[in-house]
C-alpha cells in the first residue's frame, strides 16, 4: 500500500474488481502559466490512494479544486506537478479506462437516448453495441425511452441516460462532477440510491464531487475534504455506515454524526479563506 | 381545429388588409403610372402568364439562383468547417475573409460584368457572393461552438479523431449550417434581380426594368409580387424542411 494513503480497505463484498486503482501523488495543477502572468495553483499536493471498487466523495467550499482532481484523473488537464494513475499507468489524456458522468447538457442532443448510450461501445468496437446499450437504459430504469432525444427528457432522465452512457463501456473507474446538483431534492434522493443499487451489484471505482455534505455522506465509503487556496486535501473521513445502505441509512444518527463533522471542517476552511481574502484589502 | 383556424384566419387578415389599403391608395392616387391599383396588376399578371414571359423569367432567375447558391454553399460550409477545426488555417484566412464579407453584392457587379460578361455567368457569380458570407459566417459559429462537456464526453467514450468529426463536430454545427443555408438561399434570390437589374437579358429583375423603361409600372409590381411569392414559398419550404435535416429539433422549436 502507498505511504501516501490513509485508506483502510473496505470491508469485503462480492467479488471486490481487480481494476480501477487510482493513484495520485503530488499532484498539482496551475492554470494560465504561460508568460510572465503567474499561475494560480487550482491544486498543490494532492496524494491519494482510491482502491479498486471504492467509492470516494470529494467535498469542499468552492474554487477548492475538485473539479480541477477529477479532470486529473480523466485527463481532461494535465497536472503541472506529479503524476496521477489508473492501475499504475500514468493517465495521459481522456480514455475509457474512466467514464465520465457531467453536471448536465453532456448528452449529445442530436442522438437518441439509445444513440447516446451506444456511443461509448461502438467507438470501441465491442459487439452488439445496440444490445449492450439497450440493457444500460434499462439499467437506469429508461428502457421505454430509447428512442427519446434528450431535449424530450425530464432533467432526471437525463442523467440517468448520462449515467447509463457512461456505465456502458464498463469502465473501471467512475468520475461523476456534481450529477445531481441541478436536480430537485426527491430527484436526487432517488437518482443516489438508484447509483448505489447499480453500485453495489458492480462496485466500479468511484469519484463522486458534491457540494451537498449529506448526498457525500450516505453515498461513500470516504469522504475527502478539500481547502481552498490552494486547493488541497484538508482531511479524509471514514464512512463506517454498514452497506447496502437504503432510504432508511439516512435516518442513522452516524449519518448525521458525520455530516455535522464534515460540514465544521468546510466552514471553517471557508471562514479561514474568507478571513484570508479580506487581509489583503 | 381552433388553432388551425388562427393559423390561416390571422395570416389571411394581414394579407387582405394590405391588399385593401393598397387598392384604397391607388384609388386616392388615382394614377396607374405612379401606383396601379391591384386589379390592374392582376390584369397585367394574366398578360404576361399567358404571353408565356413571365414563367420564363421566373424560370431564368430559379436557374441562376440555384446554380449560384449551390457553388456558395458547395464552397463555404466545407471552408467554414475546416477553419473552424484548424487554428492555424482560421489565423491565416479568417482575416480575409472579415475584410470582404462587408462588401455588399451589387459591388461586385463591375467586375462580374468584366469577367463574365453578360447572361447567366455574372448573375452565378453575383448569387455566390450575396450567400457565401451568410452561408459561411453562421457554418463557422457552427463549427468554433461545439462544446467542451461533448468533446469530453466522447473522448472518455473511446472516439477517434474521425469519429469526432463525424459523430460530434458535423452534428453539432448541423443547426447553425442550416441557419446560414436558410438565410443564404434569401440573400440569393434578392441579389439574382440585382445582378438582372444591369447584367442580364432575361429574368425577373430584368423584367422589372424592362417594363420601368416602357412605362409600363403594372408589369413591376407583377415583378416584384413574384419575387416577395417565391420568396415566402423558398423560406416556407425550408421551415418545413427543418425537422427532416434536425429531428432532435423538433420539439423545441414546435412543442
Amino acid at each position: 500500500m502507498s505511504a501516501v494513503s490513509t485508506a483502510i480497505d473496505v470491508t469485503a463484498r462480492a467479488l471486490p474488481p481487480k481494476e480501477g486503482l487510482i493513484r495520485l501523488t503530488g499532484l498539482g495543477v496551475r492554470y494560465g502559466g504561460t508568460g510572465r502572468s503567474r499561475a494560480t495553483a487550482a491544486v498543490q499536493d494532492v496524494n491519494l490512494c482510491i482502491h479498486p471498487g471504492q467509492f470516494i466523495a470529494l467535498v469542499g467550499p468552492s474554487g477548492c479544486g475538485k473539479t480541477t482532481v477529477l479532470n486529473a484523473i480523466a485527463g481532461f488537464v494535465k497536472p503541472t506537478e506529479g503524476t496521477v494513475t489508473i492501475d499504475g499507468s500514468s493517465v495521459t489524456g481522456p480514455s475509457a479506462r474512466a467514464g465520465v458522468v457531467f453536471q448536465q447538457h453532456s448528452l449529445f442532443p442530436w442522438m437518441t437516448a439509445l444513440d447516446n448510450v451506444a456511443f461509448g461501445p461502438r467507438e470501441l468496437g465491442l459487439p452488439n453495441s445496440r444490445e449492450l446499450a439497450r440493457r444500460h437504459l434499462s439499467l437506469v430504469g429508461l428502457g421505454d425511452f430509447a428512442d427519446a432525444y434528450p431535449s424530450t427528457l425530464s432533467g432526471g432522465m437525463r442523467q440517468r441516460v448520462g449515467l447509463a452512457r457512461a456505465l456502458a463501456t464498463e469502465p473501471p473507474v467512475l468520475l461523476m462532477d456534481e450529477p445531481f446538483g441541478a436536480l430537485d431534492a426527491l430527484t436526487r434522493e432517488l437518482m443516489q440510491e438508484l447509483l448505489l443499487g447499480i453500485w453495489e451489484k458492480k462496485p466500479h471505482t468511484v469519484v463522486f464531487i458534491t457540494h451537498d455534505v449529506e448526498e457525500a455522506v450516505f453515498l461513500a465509503d470516504r469522504v475527502v475534504v478539500m481547502g481552498a487556496q490552494p486547493g488541497r486535501v484538508r482531511e479524509i473521513i471514514e464512512v463506517d455506515l454498514p452497506r447496502p445502505r437504503s432510504a432508511e441509512t439516512r435516518n442513522d444518527s452516524r449519518l448525521a454524526h458525520l455530516r455535522a463533522e464534515i460540514s465544521a471542517i468546510i466552514r471553517d476552511e471557508s471562514r479561514r479563506h474568507f478571513n484570508n481574502a479580506g487581509d489583503g484589502i | 381545429m381552433k388553432k388551425r383556424l388562427g393559423s390561416i384566419l390571422w395570416p389571411a387578415l394581414g394579407v387582405g388588409g394590405f391588399i385593401a389599403v393598397w387598392a384604397v391608395s391607388a384609388r386616392l392616387v388615382d394614377n396607374a403610372l405612379m401606383l396601379p391599383s391591384p386589379l390592374v396588376v392582376l390584369g397585367g399578371f394574366r398578360d404576361l402568364l399567358y404571353d408565356g414571359s413571365l414563367l420564363r423569367d421566373l424560370r431564368a432567375s430559379l436557374h441562376r439562383v440555384l446554380v449560384g447558391y449551390a457553388i456558395a454553399a458547395g464552397l463555404a460550409v466545407p471552408l467554414a468547417l475546416v477553419l473552424a477545426y484548424f487554428e492555424t488555417l482560421r489565423r491565416i484566412f479568417l482575416p480575409v475573409i472579415t475584410l470582404l464579407r462587408p462588401i455588399p453584392p451589387i459591388a461586385w457587379i463591375p467586375l462580374a460584368i468584366l469577367w463574365f460578361g453578360l447572361g447567366d455567368k455574372p448573375a452565378y457569380f453575383i448569387t455566390a457572393v450575396a450567400s457565401f458570407f451568410p452561408i459561411f459566417i453562421n457554418a463557422f459559429s457552427g463549427g468554433v461552438s461545439v462544446e467542451t462537456d461533448h468533446l469530453n464526453a466522447a473522448r472518455c467514450l473511446g472516439a477517434g479523431r474521425w469519429s469526432m468529426i463525424r459523430r460530434i463536430y458535423l452534428p453539432s454545427s448541423l443547426p447553425q449550417v442550416w441557419t446560414g443555408l436558410r438565410i443564404g438561399l434569401g440573400q440569393s434570390w434578392m441579389a439574382v434581380v440585382t445582378a438582372e437589374l444591369i447584367a442580364a437579358p432575361s429574368g425577373l429583375g430584368f423584367l422589372i426594368q424592362m417594363s420601368r423603361l416602357n412605362l409600363e409600372t403594372p408589369h413591376v409590381l407583377v415583378g416584384m409580387l413574384v419575387i416577395g411569392v417565391v420568396g415566402a414559398f423558398m423560406t416556407t419550404l425550408l421551415g418545413q424542411a427543418e425537422r427532416f435535416v434536425l429531428p432532435w429539433r423538433r420539439t423545441l422549436t414546435h412543442g
